[in-house]
C-alpha cells in the first residue's frame, strides 16, 4: 500500500511538469539566443510534507538556491549553449564536493525545457539533480560518528567546520526509559596532541546519561596504522533495568584506540585497544536498597573486520579486569566474543537485499559476591556498547529486540542479571520502494561508462607507476637525474642572460620560453626528491627520458637549442653563444640517452607483452568491420522522432566507440593497448559491461523497437551485424582473460579494487530514498551460578526507511514464549549510517 | 546523421540527451582522492558536444597533491581522433603531453590571451597536437 500510495504522490508531483516539457525538444543548442525566462534546480527528494521536507533536507534544499543563483545561465538574458553545459557541469560538481564524514559522493544532473515558445522564443530552465548530498545532512542529526576520516583528508568544503562546534540535539523512546532528550556537541581540530572534544548530556523521567572527553585523534598517511586516537573523560549513567532496579556508573576513563590500513583482498583490517577506568558502579535492587561499589577496571579488545563482493565479516574480542577496593572487594573478569556477518545481494540494481547475522557471548567469572549487579550482563533491545567507542560497536550484553532494555535479567525470579551469555540475532531487510542514485537513463549511456573507464584507467594508470617506483633499480635512476641538474643551471643562466640582449621578440620569447622549461623541470626535480617512492618521482625521470621533443623536456631542449635557438643566435652574430648552447643541447642529449638506457628496461616490465597483443590483430579487425556493419545499418535509419531516435544514437555511439576500440594503432602505448582490448571484450565486472555487449544490447533495443513498428527489413539488418559481433565477443573475450597480466598491472588493478567496488555500489546499488521491509529473529539465552533464563526468543517486522546511506529501522518484535513477568514484545528503533563502501 | 527542424507544431528528431555526472571518491587508506565527471550538451539532436574532467590527487609528506588534473572538452568541430578520446579515454602519450613544454609555455601566456592573438594561435596549434600522438 505503501509503495502504491508514494507512487501516486509523485506521480501527481511530476506528471504536470513532464507533460508540459513534453513539446519543447530536449537538445539545448535548439534555444541558442532564445530568452531564458527562469532557471531553477529541483530534487526528487523534494516531499510533499512540507515540515518533513524542512527538518530532514532543508541544509540541502537550500544549497540548491545558492547554487541555482551563481549558474552561468541566467534569468532574463539570452540563452546560450556553452554557458547551459557548463551550468550542467557546475551543478553535479558542486554535488560531488566530499565533505567531512564522506568517502563518496555521487551527482547526477539532468536538464529539462519546462516550458518554450518558439514564436516569443523563450525558454524556461529546470537541472535536476539526483545526489547523494542529502545523506550529508540528514546524517548530522545523528550522535554518532561513523568511521570518518578527518577534515583535512576531504576535498573541498570538508575544512569549513574545522575548529568550529558542531552542536546535534537527539531524541528517542524506550518503554523503560521513556522520552530521551538531550544534545550532544562536539570540536574538532587539525593536528596538535589534544584535537578533539566531546560532550553530551541526556535524560528522561527515569533516567539520565552525561560524558566528557578530550583527545587526539589522527589518521596517518602512511604507515601501518590507519586511525589513533586517545580520549580522557568521564561518565555519569542511570539506565532502569526494571521496575525494581536501576543501574548506574560514575566513571573517569583514559583510553586508546587504533586500527590498521586496510589490506589484501579481504579488506583486512586489525584494530586494538584499552582502557583503563575508575570510580563507582551501582544498582538499586529494591527499593530503599542501594549498592554502590568502586570499581577499577583494565580492559583490552581486538578485532578484525573483512570485506569483499558486498560480504562483510567482523570479530571481536574483549577482556576486562575488574578490581574494588580494601574496603569493599571486587574482583571478576569478563569476556566478549562478537562475531557478525553482513551480506547485500542484488538481483535487480538499486533492489538490495540484506542480511545481517550477529552472533555474540559473555562471561564473568569470580566470586558472585565480588561481581557488581551493574557489570553483569541485561539484554534488550537496546544493549551497551564494551568498548564505549561508536567507532567499533561490541555489545555488552546479550540484544533480544522482544524485550524492553535490560529486562532480560531474570533468574528464578531474581533481576540480577546473568554471568555469562549467548544471543543471535538476524535481521533481513527487502526492498519496497526507492529512487535509484543513478536514473536509468544515464546508466547506460555511453559516455558514463567511457569516464568510468577514464577514472579507472587514471587510478590504474598512477598506481602502475607508484610500483615501478619502489622496484629497487629505480633508485639508479633517481640517481642519475640528479647529474642533470648542473647543466639544467648551466643553460638556464646562459639563456637568461640572452633575453636581456637586444634581440628579435620572437627569439626572446623562445628563450624566456625554454627557461620556464627549465624552471619547471628544477622544481619537479625537486619534488621527486620528497616522494622518490612514489609515481611522482616516476614521472619526473620519465618527463626527462622520452625521446619525443614534442613531450618530454630534455629531447624538447635539445631540439629547440639546436634547430631554433642557435640559428637565431648565429644570425644576431653571437656564434660563441650559439656553440654553447649547442654544446648544453648536446650535453641534455646525452642525459636523455642515459636515462632511457635505465628506465625503459623498467618501464617494459609493467607491460604486457606485445606479441600477445599483437596475436589478438586479426579478431580485432573482424570486430571492428562488424561494428561499422552495424553503424552503416544504424545510419540507414535517418533521422527519427522519439524513442527510435534515441535507441540509434546511442546504439550508433556503442558502435562507434567498438570501432574505435578495435582498431588499435601499433605504436600506442602496450599498456593502453592492454586497457582498450580489456573494455572491449571483458568490461569491468557488471559495473561496465564490454563495449562489444553494450553495443549488441543497443542495436536488440532498437531492433525490438523496429519490429514492433513493423520495419522487419531496418530490424533484420541490425540484427545481422550484431549476431557476427556476438559471435566475435565469444571467441575474443576468453582469449583476452588468458593474456600473462604483469605483477605491475595486477598490483594497479588490486590497488584501485576500492575504487571499483565503490563505484559499483554508487552506480548499480545505492538509492538516494528507499524503503525495506524487515525482518527480524533473536535468540537469547542468560545463566548465571543461580540460574538460567533458558532460550528467550523474538520475532519481529518492520520497516527502515533510507536517505542514501542514513536508515531509520523501526519496527515490532514479539516474544513468542512469553512468560508470566516478561512483556507480550517490544519497539524496536535504530538510527544509523549503514557502510556500503567498505 | 542530418537533423529534423524543431518548432511549433514539427515533430523534433530525437536521438541525444543531455545530462551530467559527477563522481568523487576517499580511499579507506585517507592517501587518495578521486573524481571524476562528464557532460554531455546536444546542440542537436544529433550533435552532442562532452567535457570530461579528472581529478587525482596524492598524499605526499602529509599534503594531498594534485598527480593529475584534466578537463578536456570534445565538441562537433573536433575530428574522429577528438571523438576517439570519448571512447577510449586519454591515452599515457596524450597525457604525458598535455603535461609537457607545450603547457609550461602555455602557462606564461598573458593575460587576454585567445586563439585569435599571435601567441594564442601559436599555443593553439601546438596543443592540438595532443590529437596525433
Amino acid at each position: 500500500m505503501r509503495t502504491i500510495a508514494w507512487g501516486i504522490v509523485l506521480t501527481l508531483l511530476w506528471l504536470p511538469r513532464n507533460a508540459a516539457a513534453q513539446d519543447c525538444p530536449p537538445a539545448g543548442g535548439t534555444y541558442e539566443g532564445f530568452m531564458v525566462k527562469s532557471v531553477s534546480i529541483e530534487t526528487p527528494l523534494q516531499f510533499p510534507i512540507r515540515w518533513i521536507e524542512r527538518s530532514l533536507l532543508g541544509p540541502a534544499i537550500d544549497s540548491l538556491d545558492s547554487i541555482a543563483q551563481n549558474l552561468p545561465l541566467k534569468p532574463g538574458q539570452p540563452f546560450s549553449f556553452v554557458n547551459h553545459v557548463a551550468s550542467l557541469q557546475a551543478i553535479t560538481d558542486a554535488h560531488a564536493q566530499l565533505r567531512s564524514g564522506e568517502r563518496v559522493k555521487l551527482a547526477v544532473g539532468v536538464p529539462r525545457f519546462s516550458s518554450c515558445d518558439f514564436t516569443a522564443r523563450s525558454v524556461d530552465v529546470v537541472y535536476r539533480v539526483y545526489s547523494t548530498e542529502a545523506a550529508y545532512f540528514v546524517s548530522r542529526l545523528l550522535d554518532v560518528p561513523q568511521d570518518v576520516p578527518a577534515r583535512e583528508l576531504t576535498i573541498g568544503k570538508a575544512s569549513e567546520k574545522d575548529g568550529k562546534i558542531l552542536p546535534v540535539p537527539f531524541v528517542s523512546y524506550n518503554h523503560e526509559s521513556g522520552l530521551f532528550g538531550g544534545a550532544s556537541a562536539s570540536w574538532n581540530k587539525r593536528g596538535g596532541f589534544l584535537n578533539a572534544v566531546d560532550v553530551m548530556a541526556g535524560g528522561s523521567s527515569s533516567s539520565y546519561r552525561t560524558a566528557f572527553s578530550t583527545g587526539g585523534r589522527h589518521d596517518p598517511g602512511g604507515g601501518l596504522l590507519s586511525h589513533v586516537e586517545w580520549n580522557v573523560g568521564a561518565r555519569l549513567t542511570k539506565d532502569p533495568a526494571a521496575a525494581e532496579l536501576t543501574l548506574r556508573e560514575s566513571i573517569g576513563k583514559a583510553d586508546f584506540f587504533a586500527a590498521t590500513r586496510a589490506h589484501g583482498k579481504f579488506a583486512t583490517i586489525v584494530r586494538f585497544g584499552t582502557a583503563f577506568e575508575g570510580g563507582t558502579v551501582g544498582s538499586d535492587v529494591t527499593p530503599g536498597l542501594v549498592v554502590e561499589e568502586p570499581k577499577r577496571s583494565l580492559k583490552s579488545y581486538v578485532g578484525g573486520t573483512w570485506s569483499r563482493n558486498r560480504q562483510r565479516w567482523d570479530a571481536s574480542y574483549g577482556f576486562e579486569i575488574g578490581k574494588g577496593t580494601d574496603v569493599t572487594p571486587v574482583d571478576f573478569r569478563k569476556h566478549v566474543v562478537d562475531l557478525a556477518h553482513q551480506v547485500r545481494l542484488l538481483p535487480r540494481e538499486h533492489r538490495p537485499i540484506q542480511l545481517d547475522t550477529h552472533w555474540s557471548a559473555g562471561s564473568i567469572s569470580g566470586d558472585p559476591a565480588m561481581v557488581p549487579v551493574a557489570e553483569r550482563f541485561f539484554g534488550g533491545n537496546v544493549v551497551g556498547n564494551f568498548v564505549n567507542n561508536p567507532l567499533w560497536k561490541m555489545p555488552a550484553g546479550p540484544l533480544i529486540r522482544s524485550f524492553p532494555q535490560n529486562t532480560l535479567n531474570a533468574l528464578v525470579g531474581q533481576p540480577m542479571g546473568g554471568t555469562s551469555f549467548t544471543a543471535l540475532n538476524i535481521t533481513a531487510a527487502l526492498p519496497a520502494w526507492g529512487i535509484p542514485a543513478m536514473p536509468s537513463l544515464i546508466r547506460n549511456a555511453k559516455p558514463l561508462a567511457g569516464a568510468i573507464h577514464n577514472g579507472v584507467k587514471g587510478a590504474q594508470a598512477e598506481s602502475r607507476k607508484d610500483y615501478l617506483a619502489r622496484t629497487p633499480n629505480f633508485a639508479q635512476v633517481l640517481t642519475r637525474v640528479d647529474a642533470v641538474v648542473p647543466d639544467f643551471k648551466d643553460a638556464k643562466t646562459r639563456l637568461e642572460s640572452l633575453a636581456g640582449r637586444n634581440l628579435p621578440s620572437e627569439v626572446v620569447d623562445e628563450l624566456n620560453g625554454l627557461v620556464l622549461i627549465i624552471d619547471d623541470a628544477l622544481a619537479k626535480h625537486e619534488k621527486a626528491k620528497k616522494a622518490s617512492r612514489s609515481g611522482i618521482a616516476w614521472d619526473v625521470c620519465v618527463s626527462l627520458a622520452g625521446a619525443d621533443p614534442d613531450t618530454f623536456t630534455l629531447a624538447h631542449l635539445h631540439r629547440e637549442l639546436n634547430e631554433v635557438v642557435s640559428p637565431a643566435l648565429e644570425t644576431a652574430n653571437l656564434a660563441e653563444d650559439a656553440r654553447a648552447l649547442r654544446e648544453s643541447a648536446d650535453r641534455f642529449e646525452a642525459h636523455r640517452q642515459a636515462l632511457a638506457t635505465l628506465i625503459d628496461p623498467l618501464a617494459l616490465s609493467a607491460m604486457v607483452d606485445r606479441n600477445e597483443l599483437d596475436a589478438l590483430g586479426p579478431a580485432l579487425s573482424d570486430v571492428a568491420a562488424h561494428a561499422s556493419r552495424l553503424k552503416s545499418a544504424l545510419d540507414a535509419l535517418g533521422p527519427r522522432a522519439q524513442p527510435i531516435g534515441t535507441l540509434a544514437f546511442t546504439a550508433s555511439e556503442w558502435a562507434t566507440a567498438v570501432i574505435t576500440s578495435a582498431s588499435p594503432e601499433p605504436d600506442v602505448d602496450l599498456s593502453d593497448r592492454l586497457y582498450e582490448v580489456t573494455s572491449l571484450t571483458l568490461g569491468i565486472g557488471k559495473l561496465v559491461p564490454p563495449q562489444i555487449e553494450s553495443a549488441i544490447s543497443a542495436a536488440a533495443e532498437l531492433s525490438a523497437t523496429l519490429k514492433s513498428g513493423g520495419e522487419t527489413d531496418a530490424a533484420r539488418a541490425i540484427d545481422d551485424a550484431s549476431g557476427a559481433l556476438r559471435q566475435d565477443l565469444l571467441a575474443l573475450a576468453p582469449r583476452v582473460s588468458a593474456l600473462q597480466i604483469p605483477a605491475a598491472e595486477r598490483w594497479a588493478r588490486e590497488q584501485n579494487g576500492y575504487f571499483v567496488r565503490a563505484l559499483d555500489v554508487a552506480f548499480r546499488e545505492m538509492t538516494l530514498a528507499g524503503v525495506r521491509y524487515v525482518a527480524a529473529v533473536d535468540v537469547a539465552r542468560l545463566r548465571s551460578s543461580t540460574g538460567e533464563s533458558g532460550n528467550r526468543y523474538g520475532l519481529g517486522a518492520g520497516v527502515q526507511l533510507s536517505i542514501v546511506t542514513f536508515q531509520v529501522t523501526m519496527g515490532y518484535s514479539f516474544n513468542p514464549d512469553r512468560r508470566e513477568s516478561e512483556s507480550r514484545g517490544a519497539f524496536f528503533f535504530l538510527m544509523e549510517v549503514a557502510d556500503l563502501f567498505r | 546523421m542530418p537533423t529534423l527542424a524543431a518548432g511549433p507544431g514539427t515533430v523534433a528528431a530525437s536521438g541525444c540527451t543531455e545530462f551530467s555526472v559527477s563522481f568523487a571518491l576517499l580511499t579507506t587508506d585517507n592517501s587518495r582522492q578521486i573524481s571524476f565527471g562528464v557532460t554531455r550538451g546536444c546542440l542537436d539532436a544529433s550533435t552532442p558536444l562532452y567535457v570530461i574532467s579528472f581529478v587525482l590527487r596524492d598524499k605526499i609528506d602529509g599534503e594531498f597533491q594534485d598527480r593529475v588534473r584534466l578537463l578536456i572538452t570534445v565538441g562537433p568541430e573536433s575530428h574522429d581522433k577528438a571523438q576517439a578520446i570519448i571512447d577510449r579515454g586519454l591515452r599515457s602519450a596524450q597525457k604525458n603531453f598535455l603535461e609537457g613544454p607545450v603547457t609550461t609555455k602555455a602557462k606564461a601566456a598573458p593575460a587576454g590571451t585567445t586563439e585569435s592573438t599571435a601567441k594564442g594561435a601559436a599555443i593553439a596549434k601546438e596543443t592540438a597536437k595532443v590529437l596525433d600522438k
